[in-house]
């Protein structure tokens, strides 16, 4: 059973505060990990329809992460969308086999992560979308 | 008788005939022989001597024969000899062969090697400049991430004002994050590039530091801390550019702050470093900043140093630095021919330390000091040759005269205040002629020269002064609207003893000269 709930993982609160704003502003409902540890076991417990994860981060990083959840049945049907401040392509290359779905480079713009959000997971229901 | 005679004949010609087929016998024995040796010698046997076995009739050929085999005896002999010599040449050249080719394979063995170290030692720097460039990737973007996102919230959502000028705020913490990056890395690249420009000159450690250290005593109160800053006045001037100092100290200090809780406290010293075994006295200045924070675990002592290694901060965690402060330190203070090492153990604190040279008249710049006692792992790399020249001041007269030309009379009236202040008589030029004029006929101790004036410039004023002995040891200060790197090395180049550009504060200037007359006296 998948949830339609976002997981945003990143380390650096500001980057974490800006995805999760625009994505509520949009009626989407979030959730967020500050560290691979986190992230599995949010992606274990809730099964997103979509994770927007973070590359650089301490104890494991979001390639070791992707993998875990590509390597489990049970989770490997979540859209992993990997966000990192590398550009280059070695990374891009690493990301994909690693079994991400997209990848996009820092830093990006807000109305592409709700593009992105709305591509997979689709509009949020009617009722969710929070007042200005 | 008929008988008688025909038996005789017949006896006669019987004994004729036995003679002469005993004869052809013996010849045909003589010929059988010198076949059987021709044929020998056909066949390439080694040749032997025929015996002589014709008779008279072929002693002659037989010993003609065996000459001649002799002859071929001699020269089969002669053709062995050669054929050995041969082999012997082409056995001695065959082994040199061997042997130089054994050298020349052991010469490639050895270039292999040393191309195979040389190649691992580029593929290691350049996974360190890889690492590097990935690191100030990431440290750029992170920052310039938030900055495009919250503008671009702002600019797309309605926000309460609360909502807003908390975003303000975290693009403006930002931006203020990426600008100390984005120095900190142009920095460091100038300064491993060789590039940076450094403006050596004599400086007072207690009068840098109560300059500089005002803001870092802002910083330490914000954490409830004590800074406590203990440099005797009395300790000699130390050769180093001011500019960069200060960034030592900024970024010792702040890191000490960084990482000492509230209430503790931060101890800036520095004293004369013992002199080495079998010198008379010093010739370097130590600085000690120490904290009773956290401290380092020791492994992490030498991890410091390496560029973007962090460890959190003491209330957030979370790393708050660019990363590149030590290194860039550690640079900066190697580059003035000094050391920068860190003594620390979790809990106890951490104590940074560093030297300086002692600036002293005869002291070119370009010399290295002395390790200090104590700075294990630490180098000292040579300064990359300061641009000026050191002056022994020498004392002038009692009255302190002070000479200042420049055109303009708002600076003029400002220096005129600032150096009566100060207890100088003051002498003004308005032209590079008048300049001329005063420095020719009073003693002075210092004159301070604008390089744009009328009827002679300060150019023309510098290299007149410098070639008449009255004035040769004159100190002059120039002073430009423009600073020009250029206009700089030449003003040094002609011997002047500092460049000062005028927008570039009086706090300065004033400075220097404190520093010019401390060293006269």
């Amino acid at each position: 059973m998948s949830d339609k709930t976002i997981l945003v993982v990143d380390d650096e609160p500001f980057i974490l505060r800006a995805l999760t704003y625009v994505l509520n502003r949009e009626g989407f409902h979030t959730m967020s990990a500050t560290n691979g540890e986190e992230a599995l076991a949010a992606i274990r417990a809730i099964k997103p329809l979509l994770v927007f994860l973070d590359v650089m981060m301490p104890s494991r990083n979001g390639f070791e992460v992707c993998q875990e959840v590509k390597a489990d049945p049970a989770t490997a049907g979540v859209h992993i969308i990997l966000l990192t401040a590398k550009g280059q392509e070695a990374d891009r290359a690493r990301g994909l086999a690693a079994g991400a779905d997209e990848y996009m480079t820092k830093p990006f713009s807000p109305a592409e992560v709700v593009a992105r959000a709305r591509e997979v997971v689709g509009w949020p229901e009617a009722g969710m979308t929070q007042g200005s | 008788m008929l008988d008688l005679l025909l038996v005789l004949a017949a006896a006669a010609l019987l004994a004729t005939w036995a003679h002469a087929a005993r004869r052809v016998r013996r010849v045909s024995a003589g010929l059988d022989l010198l076949r059987e040796g021709v044929r020998s010698l056909a066949r390439g046997d080694a040749p032997r001597e025929v015996p002589s076995a014709g008779g008279r009739d072929l002693d002659a050929l037989t010993r003609e024969f065996n000459q001649m085999a002799a002859g071929v005896r001699q020269r089969q002999h002669d053709l062995e000899r050669s054929r050995e010599e041969t082999d012997r040449l082409l056995n001695q050249l065959i082994s040199s062969r061997e042997h130089h080719l054994a050298t020349l394979e052991e010469k490639v063995r050895e270039r292999t090697s040393d191309l195979h170290k040389a190649y691992e030692e580029l593929k290691k720097l350049d996974e360190m400049k890889d690492s590097f460039l990935s690191s100030v990737s990431h440290e750029l973007r992170t920052p310039l991430s938030s900055i495009r996102s919250f503008s671009e919230i702002l600019l797309t959502y309605n926000a309460d004002e609360a909502t807003r000028r908390d975003f303000l705020g975290i693009i403006n913490q930002e931006s203020e994050r990426l600008t100390r990056l984005i120095n900190d890395v142009l920095d460091l690249a100038k300064i491993e590039a060789g590039r940076m420009e450094w403006h050596i000159a004599p400086i007072s450690l207690a009068q840098l530091c109560d300059a500089a250290l005002a803001p870092l005593h802002v910083l330490a109160r914000k954490k409830g801390q004590r800074l406590v800053v203990d440099v005797p006045a009395e300790l000699p001037l130390v050769l180093a550019d001011r500019d960069r100092l200060i960034q030592v100290f900024g970024n010792l200090i702040a890191n000490a702050v960084k990482f000492t809780g509230e209430g503790g406290s931060i101890h800036v010293g520095a004293g004369l470093v013992e002199a080495p075994p079998g010198a008379q006295e010093t010739d370097m200045v130590r600085v000690e900043i120490r904290d009773n924070g956290i401290g380092i675990p020791g492994g992490d002592v030498k991890l410091i140093f390496e560029k973007f290694k962090q460890v959190g901060d003491t209330l957030t965690g979370k790393p708050t630095g660019t990363g590149l402060g030590l290194p860039i330190s550690r640079d900066i203070i190697r580059q003035l021919g000094g050391a920068l090492w860190c003594e620390s153990a979790p809990g106890e604190g951490s104590r940074f330390q560093f030297t300086l040279r002692i600036a002293t008249p005869e002291r070119t710049p370009d010399q290295a000091g002395v390790m200090p006692q104590g700075a294990v792992e630490e180098q000292m790399v040579p300064a990359c040759a300061p641009p000026r020249q050191e002056t022994a001041f020498a004392v002038r007269g009692r009255r302190r005269l002070v000479g200042v030309a420049d055109d303009d009379a708002g600076t003029v009236g400002v220096l005129r205040e600032l150096l009566s202040l100060r207890g100088y008589e003051v002498l003004t030029a308005a032209d590079g002629v008048e300049a001329i004029e005063i420095a020719r006929g009073n003693e002075l101790e210092l004159m301070i020269l604008d390089l744009n004036m009328p009827r002679k410039s300060g150019w023309r004023v510098l290299e007149e002064l410098r070639s008449e002995a009255q004035t040769k040891d004159l100190p002059v200060i120039v002073l430009t609207g423009m600073e020009a790197e250029m206009d700089r090395a030449r003003a040094l180049a002609l011997g002047a003893v500092e460049f000062l550009e005028k927008g570039r504060g009086l706090e300065r200037l004033t400075a220097e000269i404190d520093l010019l007359v401390q060293g006269s006296v």
